[in-house]
C-alpha cells in the first residue's frame, strides 16, 4: 500500500505548464493525497489522471474572456480529489469550466460515423457522455498538442477498467464537469470493526461507522412496521444483521441492543449485532468469482487464528 | 471427458466414497487434498455452498457434493476430506467427500458410458462407470457438478 501521493505531486506542476501553453489562468487544487492504494494500482493511474486533468484544463477550461461574461472567476479551478469509501477508493477530477457540450458529443458523434442520427434521437444525455469514451473520439475543434490527438478517453477508460475500476462522468453545461473514477480496494488493508452475530464473526470496515450506540429495547419504535430508532434527533432504521445474515441469534431476549450506526452518502442505519470483538487492522481477500451473488459480503479476510471472516459491506447493506 | 473415449488411453482418478458409493474424480482436476477444517459460512448461496475456509492463506469456496446431488446432508466424520479442484471456468473450488481411498488407474475398456435416464438428477453428475477390480465407480463429471454459475 502506498500513498498516492507519488503519482500526484507532478500535477500542480504539469498545470502551470499548461496555463502557460493554454494562455488560460487555471489553478489545480488537490486533496486526500495520503489514500492509500495498492502498489501496482498506483503506478499505472498515473497516465489516466493526468490525461483527465489535461482535458479538463483544455477542453474543461473556457478562455478568460468567455468566462468573464459568465460571470465567473478569472481564474479556472481543477479539482483532485481523493478518498476512500467504503472498498473503494474514489479519485474526483473536477474543474468548473464549460461542462460537457451534450449537442456538441451528439453531432460529432453522427459526423464520425459512431451513431446515426436516428440512434442519437434515442439518447438520453448519459448515453451521449458516454460516447466520450469511444475509441478516436475528440471534441476539439482544434488540435492542440496538449490533447485532442485521438487516443483519448477510451484509454483512459479501458485502463481503469483494466484494475477492475470504474469511470463515471457528471457534467452541467456552462457549469463544469466531474470526472469520477473508482478503484476497488483489492489486495488493499483495511480498519475494521470486528463483531459477533450469533456464532459468527463479521468484519465492518470503520470507514462506513459513524458511532457505536448502547439502544434499550425500549427505544426502538415501529415506523410501517419497522424498527427505528430516534437518534438524538434523527430517526435511524434498524438492520437486525442476524436477520438478513440468516444466522439464529444466540441472545433472543436482550434489555439492550449493540447498535453499530453506518452512513452511506446521507442515509444512516442502525446494524444489530451481539458482541464487539474490536477494531482490527484486515487484509481484504476476495472470495473468488464463484461466490459473488451474496452482494452483502464484499469479501473474506484471514485472521489470526486461520479462521475466515467476512466482510460486510455496509453499502449494501442500507 | 471426451478423451477417454479414445481406444487404449488411460485415466487415473481418484476413488471417493459418499455414502456407501464410490466415485472417481480425474486426477487432471485435482490440485490438494486437505483434512476437514472450520469452514465459514457464506450467507445467501446457494444452499451446497457450504461457506468458504482458509487454504495457506487463499480464501477457497467449499461446496457440498452430497446436498449438490440430493444425497442426504454430509456428516462430518474423522475421515472426511476436501479435495480442492482446479477447474478451468470455475477456479478453485473445494468439495467435501466423505472420504478419499486410493488412485487408481482405468483405460477405456474398463469405462462403461452411461445410458441415463434424464428424469434421474443424480445420473446426470456422471460421465461413465468404471469397472475396478470386481468393485464399479462411478466417475463424476465435474462439469456438471460443478456449476459455472453458483
Amino acid at each position: 500500500m502506498v500513498p498516492i501521493e507519488s503519482v500526484v505531486t507532478k500535477f500542480p506542476r504539469m498545470i502551470r505548464d499548461l496555463s502557460k501553453k493554454l494562455n488560460k489562468k487555471m489553478e489545480l487544487y488537490m486533496s486526500g493525497e495520503e489514500t492509500e492504494l495498492d502498489r501496482t494500482v498506483v503506478d499505472e493511474i498515473g497516465d489516466p489522471l493526468m490525461h483527465l486533468l489535461r482535458n479538463s484544463a483544455d477542453h474543461g477550461l473556457e478562455s478568460a474572456e468567455l468566462r468573464k461574461e459568465r460571470g465567473k472567476p478569472e481564474v479556472g479551478s481543477i479539482f483532485l480529489d481523493a478518498y476512500q469509501d467504503g472498498n473503494n477508493v474514489v479519485i474526483e477530477v473536477r474543474d468548473d469550466g464549460n461542462g460537457i457540450d451534450t449537442e456538441g458529443v451528439k453531432n460529432k458523434a453522427i459526423d464520425r460515423g459512431i451513431i446515426t442520427p436516428e440512434q442519437a434521437e434515442s439518447m438520453n444525455e448519459k448515453e451521449i457522455i458516454d460516447l466520450l469514451f469511444h475509441a478516436g473520439f475528440s471534441t476539439a475543434k482544434v488540435v492542440s498538442d496538449v490533447s485532442g490527438r485521438g487516443v483519448g478517453l477510451d484509454v483512459v477508460k479501458s485502463k481503469i477498467e483494466a484494475l477492475s475500476g470504474e469511470v463515471e462522468v457528471k457534467s452541467k453545461l456552462g457549469e463544469g464537469s466531474t470526472w469520477i473514477i473508482r478503484l476497488p480496494l483489492t489486495l488493499a488493508i483495511i480498519q475494521a470493526l470486528m463483531v459477533d452475530i450469533g456464532n459468527e464473526k463479521y468484519a465492518i470496515s470503520l470507514g462506513s461507522i459513524q458511532t457505536i450506540e448502547d439502544i434499550s429495547i425500549s427505544d426502538v419504535k415501529l415506523v410501517q412496521n419497522k424498527e427505528v430508532i430516534n437518534l438524538r434527533g434523527t430517526v435511524i432504521p434498524l438492520i437486525r444483521l442476524n436477520e438478513i445474515l440468516d444466522i439464529p441469534s444466540k441472545k433472543d431476549s436482550q434489555d439492550n441492543l449493540i447498535v453499530v450506526i453506518v452512513k452511506k452518502g446521507d442515509k444512516q442505519a442502525g446494524l444489530v449485532v451481539d458482541e464487539l470483538i474490536g477494531q482490527q487492522e484486515i487484509v481484504i481477500k476476495s472470495m473468488g468469482k464463484y461466490i459473488n451473488k451474496c452482494k452483502i459480503i464484499s469479501g473474506a479476510t484471514i485472521l489470526g487464528d486461520g479462521e475466515v471472516a467476512l466482510i460486510l459491506d455496509a453499502n449494501a447493506v442500507i | 471427458m471426451e478423451e477417454l473415449r479414445v481406444a487404449g488411453e488411460t485415466t487415473q482418478f481418484i476413488v471417493i466414497k459418499l455414502g456407501d458409493e464410490q466415485y472417481g474424480i480425474d486426477i487432471k482436476y485435482i490440485d490438494n487434498i486437505v483434512r476437514m477444517q472450520h469452514i465459514t459460512r457464506v450467507p445467501k448461496v446457494a444452499s451446497y455452498l457450504k461457506g468458504v475456509i482458509n487454504l495457506r492463506g487463499e480464501v477457497i469456496p467449499v461446496m457440498s457434493i452430497r446436498i449438490k446431488m440430493g444425497l442426504p446432508v454430509d456428516e462430518i466424520t474423522k475421515s472426511s476430506r476436501i479435495i480442492i479442484l482446479k477447474m478451468e471456468q470455475q477456479g478453485t473450488i473445494g468439495v467435501i467427500v466423505d472420504e478419499v481411498k486410493e488412485v487408481v488407474t482405468l483405460d477405456t475398456a474398463q469405462i462403461e458410458k452411461v445410458s441415463y435416464d434424464s428424469k434421474d438428477e443424480k445420473a446426470n453428475f456422471i460421465s461413465g462407470i468404471g469397472k475396478y477390480e470386481g468393485g464399479l465407480i462411478s466417475l463424476l463429471d465435474l462439469n456438471l457438478v460443478v456449476p459455472e454459475n453458483a
